[in-house]
């Protein structure tokens, strides 16, 4: 039984992890930080995600918080995202931070997306508490990915810094 | 009364938290082997506490492309958390400090202990969860104190609260010794309990931090970086530092101390801003690790301990409840009509139970009782007979439902005359052994019209069989058959049967003594044990003192009443035959296993177990026999083990005495007179004293031992009976 199902099981594994390492087009390296607030409570589910000019979602970036029974909590992208087949998610998903604490990780964004009029939204939210749709929001430029952001909910500050 | 009010209190609140302290207590039994088996990870590097943290720092950077920051947990495990645009190369996880290397992964929390510790502080419920949880833990904090001062009360006094406890009934007792070991540990888990509770839900007033802020004035060198302080500091007194975010300038390093966080500039090493920990949060940290047990395996298996001592505390404590609500007292004749009364003082129900007994088997002979309380003495108009049964609380104080008698006795007159009798219930491991008793009965022999029936007779720890034997004693003198329960338990003993092996009978003027070697169908007893014969239904048992001669034979001394159903039945049996009975352990009259010196003091039958004793002294400990009988020949049927045990150096010296021979009334009372001094110098050197025989002959013996204890000026009787030097087994 097992057995028939693993070479295809392995081949879509193998292939879908060539399709994460070569993305098609040029893509350049951020190190991003994200510092939240002192609230109290659960760790907060943290999702980076390219949004269009129209706010619709693009790609997901990042995601921190891997217990995805909770995905529901952030739903304007749990909508993107389970009908997203093309981005999974494995790859880019880190640990969820609380309170007054920092996480910095590596964000890989294609050029193609830069400066043209697409959005870099970073959305929060915390179990039992609030969800920020747009805890911060800047338009994704050559600019804006080199700077200090303050967002408005859990967020304190996002910092950003091109890779040398 | 205040005791009373303190004792619903903690009754009350085990009760209604009791459900929660349970789950609580049970994981926290879980959980308290978590910081165990974390701290048993190998990841602490010997030495670790001195490294100077710019080492550390050096040995990270020649590692790691980029360090975001690095902690010290309580366990000294160093966490390096490192960063790359590569995800392979980043990661968090444990370092040896000396060079950097990575030595493990970061253990993923077992399952176990992260359901386990859902459930201790939320039930899973959330919320609401936690908040039942905390108010459980405000709870279990005023049990403990409401029963801190119950202790208090019953050791009469806060310096005697680690005194000795006396061992009345095993729930209580257990109740108590754990209570007051576990006592710290339990108020330590239940105050951090509702302090982390509290600190959860934000209702710690936050003081604003306080901040101080530093203007540089150091020149920047941004080829030459030297940090003093990272060399100053070594890795105990730091928890954590933040790396700073790029190489900008205004990025610094953040570093957390035991008490402070300071912000520290990246290239002069100046110190930028330090923020001190408002005092809630270094209580909070403290909390976290003195409830979890973090970063002590010693701490936290007090905690586990403790933990399961809850349980057994809520345990112990629902027998002792449910014991006490057991006994309530029901009347079937008004305080008016009746003419016996029965007056309890009882602080476990111990007392008051025996005393519902007594009522019961005085209602089935058709006597008019009323039983009640202490306290609530009142006029009894066709009072003729007061019985009054009470124990004594802690270091002679009235039980609870009886501290205003005395008080009541003043006040309440009544006309008729009185006859009294007074059983007092305690523990020779008190030193003021039935104070409350004797109190009664002083009080009451200043009334002309009271007049006792008996002496005032003593319980020893609630001894069934003895107050059966007062009753008996009570009853006669009212020409009453009284008939009490055999056990209290209202469990039938299992019968066995024992065969009849050689009789042998005295032969003189009154011919009523015999001895009967029998076998039993076990061998797990000793001398002094007690045989139960119950020969028909509804007759009550006899009780003999018994020799244990060899592997499962007994020896049986008995004396023939001229219409004693149980002798005359044992005397007509011929040899080969058998009779059903039972052997009950007694503990408290058993050879000594360690005493310097033993004096066995006896009269009549009270030999037999003495004489089984004898035989197993093979340590050949310095013992001597005192023996009372009647006629020469009454020693006869004896003589021939007394004569062995001398031969054998089993027994060193014996003594007889006759009270029917030569005229001369001689008995063994008469025989120790010359003798206390020794008697009483073999107490003080640690010797032990065993009587066995006639309840006369042991009121008179240790009447005579408490005297010459007094004239002595050391120790009182009291202390010696405490202390199990003088044992006694008489009827």
């Amino acid at each position: 039984m097992l057995k028939k199902y693993i070479i295809p099981i392995l081949s879509i594994l193998i292939f879908s992890s060539f399709v994460m390492i070569n993305p098609a087009g040029d893509s350049q390296k951020y190190k991003c930080m994200i510092q939240l607030t002192n609230y109290t409570g659960e760790g907060a589910y943290i999702v980076v995600s390219v949004l269009d000019k129209d706010k619709n979602y693009l790609k997901t970036l990042h995601v921190l918080g891997d217990d995805k029974e909770w995905y529901p909590d952030i739903p304007a992208w749990w909508q993107f995202h389970s009908s997203d087949r093309q981005t999974p998610i494995d790859g880019i998903t880190g640990a969820t931070i609380a309170g007054g604490e920092r996480s910095i990780f590596p964000l890989e964004i294609d050029n193609s997306l830069v400066d043209s009029g697409n959005f870099l939204r970073f959305e929060t939210s915390v179990e039992h508490q609030d969800y920020h749709e747009e805890d911060l929001q800047l338009p994704l430029t050559t600019e804006t990915l080199s700077g200090k952001f303050e967002g408005k909910g859990y967020i304190r500050y996002v910092r950003l810094i091109a890779n040398k | 009364m205040l005791k009373n009010i303190w004792r619903y209190s903690h009754f009350g609140l085990a009760i209604s938290s009791s459900l929660f302290i349970i789950i609580a207590s049970i994981t926290g039994v879980i959980l308290a082997f978590e910081p165990i088996s974390t701290e048993l990870q190998p990841f602490k590097v010997a030495g670790m506490e001195d490294l100077p943290l710019s080492q550390l720092i050096d040995s990270l950077k020649n590692n790691y492309e980029e360090v975001i920051d690095i902690e010290i947990n309580k366990n000294h495990f160093v966490k390096a958390s490192v960063f790359s645009m590569e995800d392979e190369l980043s990661g968090e996880f444990y370092i040896n400090p000396f060079n950097g290397d990575k030595i493990g992964d970061i253990p993923k929390k077992k399952p176990l202990f992260e359901w386990t510790t859902n459930f201790h502080r939320s039930l899973f419920l959330k919320t609401p969860g936690r908040i039942f949880i905390g108010i459980a833990s405000f709870f279990l904090f005023l049990i403990s104190i409401t029963g801190t001062i119950l202790l208090i009360k019953r050791q009469k006094g806060f310096k005697k609260l680690f005194a000795k406890i006396v061992k009345d009934d095993f729930y209580q007792y257990y109740h108590v010794i754990f209570g007051r070991l576990s006592l710290i540990p339990i108020i330590i888990i239940s105050l951090t309990g509702v302090y982390l509770s509290l600190y959860r839900f934000e209702l710690i007033p936050e003081k604003t931090l306080e901040s101080r802020i530093f203007e540089s004035t150091q020149e920047i060198d941004l080829e030459n970086t030297k940090i003093d302080l990272f060399n100053q500091l070594t890795l105990q007194e730091i928890s954590k530092l933040e790396f700073p975010f790029s190489s900008d300038e205004e990025d610094y390093y953040i570093l957390d101390l035991h008490s402070k966080s300071v912000k520290v500039h990246q290239y002069s090493g100046a110190i930028i801003e330090e923020i001190e920990y408002p005092f809630s949060e270094t209580l909070q940290k403290l909390s976290f690790n003195l409830h979890t047990g973090n970063g002590s395996i010693l701490w936290s298996i007090i905690l586990g301990i403790a933990s399961l001592n809850i349980l057994f505390f809520l345990y112990s404590g629902a027998v002792i409840s449910f014991k006490r609500l057991r006994t309530s007292i029901k009347n079937k004749y008004s305080p008016e009509e009746a003419s016996v009364i029965i007056l309890i003082g009882s602080e476990n129900g111990g007392t008051k139970r025996k005393g519902i007994l007594l009522q019961q088997a005085l209602l089935k002979l058709k006597k008019k009782v009323y039983l009640d309380e202490l306290n609530n003495y009142r006029e009894y108009r066709s009072m003729k007979s007061l019985i009054i049964l009470t124990s004594t609380y802690g270091e002679g104080d009235p039980p609870s439902n009886a501290d205003r008698f005395l008080e009541l006795l003043k006040e309440i007159n009544h006309s008729q005359h009185i006859d009294y009798s007074i059983v007092g219930f305690g523990s020779h491991a008190y030193d003021n052994f039935c104070q409350f008793a004797k109190d009664i009965d002083k009080a009451l022999t200043k009334y002309q019209n009271y007049s006792p029936t008996l002496p005032i007779s003593f319980i020893h720890n609630q001894d069934y069989a003895e107050f059966n034997i007062w009753a008996t004693n009570w009853a006669k003198t009212k020409d009453l058959n009284l008939q009490l329960p055999e056990s209290l338990g209202g469990k039938k003993e299992k019968l066995s049967p024992f065969k009849i092996l050689e009789k042998n009978s005295v032969q003189d003027e009154y011919n009523d003594t015999f001895t009967l070697h029998v076998e039993a169908k076990f061998n797990n007893f000793q001398s002094g044990d007690l045989l139960g014969l119950q020969p028909s239904q509804d007759s009550a048992i006899r009780w003999y003192s018994i020799a244990k001669t060899a592997p499962r034979k007994i020896l049986l001394s008995i004396k023939r009443h001229e219409l004693g159903l149980c002798s005359n039945y044992l005397n007509d049996l011929s040899i080969g035959e058998q009779f059903e009975g039972f052997i009950k352990k007694n503990k408290d009259f058993h050879f000594p296993s360690t005493a310097s010196e033993v004096i066995l003091l006896s009269n009549g039958t009270g030999i037999a177990p003495f004489i089984g004793m004898l035989q197993h002294n093979t340590k050949k400990v310095k013992t001597t026999l005192f023996w009372g009988g009647r006629t020469e020949d009454s020693f006869s049927i004896y003589q021939a083990w007394v004569q062995d045990a001398m031969d054998t150096d089993k027994l060193s010296r014996f003594e007889l005495a006759y009270s029917r021979e030569n005229g001369e009334l001689k008995y063994v009372q008469d025989l120790i007179k010359p003798e206390l001094e020794y008697l009483v110098e073999t107490l003080n050197n640690g010797g032990v004293i065993m009587i066995c025989g006639a309840i006369n002959m042991q009121n008179d013996v240790l009447k005579l031992i408490a005297d010459a204890c007094k004239n002595a000026n050391k120790h009182n009787i009291e202390y010696y009976q405490a202390n199990h030097q003088i044992l006694t087994d008489c009827y």
